[in-house]
């Protein structure tokens, strides 16, 4: 048998309440919590100020593990994509404490391969505010290829964890209030194509480690607060056809090796501190459509890049 | 058939199909072998329960396997069938004296109907109600139980 949680010291002390049966059972705590692993997450770690045991029982990862077990439905386990918020779990998935966000992954999101929130308004209806942080159990979702959250209010610094997916082909977290450094971990993912952090407030330098994504063929980084040089290795991308620099404060000589990237269709690199010529080899750029390093420090470009530039 | 004692030595002769919803009773019977008829003695339950609880075996015994689950519903403690609910009208103690009998006997389907029928007697309870219902002694000091209240603020009156 479990030891009860708490033996009732008072018990038999009612003595008038004859024919009735004694209501001071004690369950053991196991029982107690796969009652409450029939209520909903939320109520669950409301209930954690029952007392030590329980605030302890309801923090630990196999409560969360049998909680949603017993609460989700069979048609959101083993999704391999989330256009949008599926339900309200999907949206509550960036608040609940880490040990459901795993349990969540598990059961859920094990085979995750595409996940795309392009709007806050599907969250919206579910009356759930995204506006928090990506959790670092997101590393665990290494099926990943797409992980699209856009405009979705996301907050804080960007977590190493991501740099686990290294699956990912596309990574766009744009418009959003993301901080900190890009890590040089960013190289690790190998097999990305598009990748897109625009629309935030990330600064520090663009690692160079850039240089393993040699399948790149979006960089998009405009409008955060990036410093430093474009590193020389840009030149190995020669994927890319997109590259938005603008709105940063980026600043050096625009390195030579952009000479390389003879697929461009498009690159803006205004509103820099940048200085030096623009390559003259890519006047010969044969998909070349945009080409913008307007308001820079020093920068000079030939008429052909001027015509460019709209 | 299958001769059971209760903790206060109440015999009940019950076929084996119910006899065998308790995994308990179940492995004790492929312990012993077909030809014991001596009866299994269950001191962890009383007569009273004991009876109950062959009750709700009775009423499942001819239970088919389990229906595959609704697809798209959100499970919850409220899926519980309309004679089980009526089975589950009793005083508290009962109930969880059922749950614990449950739990020793190993009747999943019992224990997790008492479950959730407990769980519906929290929903909209306060945390001092909860404690209550359970019989729990609050060991948190007023500012670690303000403390706890706080981070899941967000998470309550929900």
């Amino acid at each position: 048998m479990i030891p009860p949680l708490l033996n009732s010291a008072h018990d038999g002390s009612n003595g008038n309440d004859c024919a009735t049966f004694n209501t001071s059972i004690n369950l053991p705590i196991e029982i107690i919590c796969r009652i409450l692993s029939f209520l909903p997450p939320l109520s669950c770690l409301a209930l954690k100020r029952l007392c030590k045991t329980l605030d302890k029982h309801i923090s630990s990862a196999s409560f969360a593990f049998q909680n949603l077990s017993c609460i989700l439905p069979n048609n959101i386990r083993s999704r391999n994509t989330v256009e949008k918020p599926f339900e309200e779990w999907d949206a509550l998935y960036f608040q609940l404490p880490d040990t459901y966000q795993r349990s969540y992954n598990l059961i859920c999101w094990k085979h995750l391969k595409r996940w795309v929130w392009t709007s806050p308004e599907s969250v919206e209806e579910s009356g759930v505010c995204l506006m928090t942080v990506i959790p670092k159990s997101i590393g665990l979702l290494t099926h990943l290829t797409h992980l699209i959250l856009e405009n979705c209010g996301l907050v804080d610094i960007l977590p190493i964890e991501l740099m686990h997916l290294t699956n990912l082909r596309v990574l766009s977290l744009c418009d959003n209030a993301l901080t900190g450094h890009i890590p040089d971990e960013l190289g690790d993912l190998v097999n990305l194509e598009k990748l897109n952090f625009g629309c935030n407030s990330i600064e520090g330098p663009i690692p160079a480690t850039i240089a393993s994504l040699t399948n790149l063929t979006h960089l998009l980084l405009h409008n955060n607060r990036l410093t430093s040089l474009i590193p020389k290795c840009i030149g190995h991308l020669v994927q890319l056809r997109e590259v938005y620099l603008y709105n940063n404060q980026l600043s050096g000589r625009i390195p030579r090796e952009l000479r390389h990237l003879v697929h461009l269709i498009r690159i803006h690199a205004d509103n820099n501190h940048l200085t030096g010529p623009v390559p003259v080899e890519m006047i010969e750029f044969e998909y070349l459509e945009e080409c913008d390093f307007r308001n820079n420090n020093g920068v000079y470009c030939t008429q052909y890049f001027q015509q460019l530039r709209y | 058939m299958v001769k059971i004692t209760s903790s206060d030595n109440q015999e009940f002769t019950i076929s084996k199909e119910i006899a065998n919803q308790s995994v308990l009773i179940k492995n004790m019977l492929e312990d012993v072998g077909e030809s014991d008829d001596q009866p299994i003695p269950l001191p962890n339950v009383s007569g009273a329960i004991l009876q109950k609880v062959i009750e709700y075996a009775t009423m499942h015994k001819d239970d088919p396997p389990p229906a595959p689950e609704d697809e798209t519903k959100l499970k919850t403690s409220e899926d519980i069938e309309e004679r089980d609910k009526e089975f589950m009208q009793l005083d508290q103690g009962t109930m969880f004296e059922i749950i614990l009998a449950a739990n020793y006997l190993d009747m999943k389907n019992l224990l997790d109907l008492g479950c959730k029928t407990v769980a519906n007697m929290i929903k909209g309870k306060s945390v001092e109600e909860v404690r209550k219902l359970f019989n729990i002694v609050n060991d948190f000091t007023p500012e670690e139980e303000e403390q706890i209240r706080k981070e899941n603020e967000w998470c309550e009156d929900r």
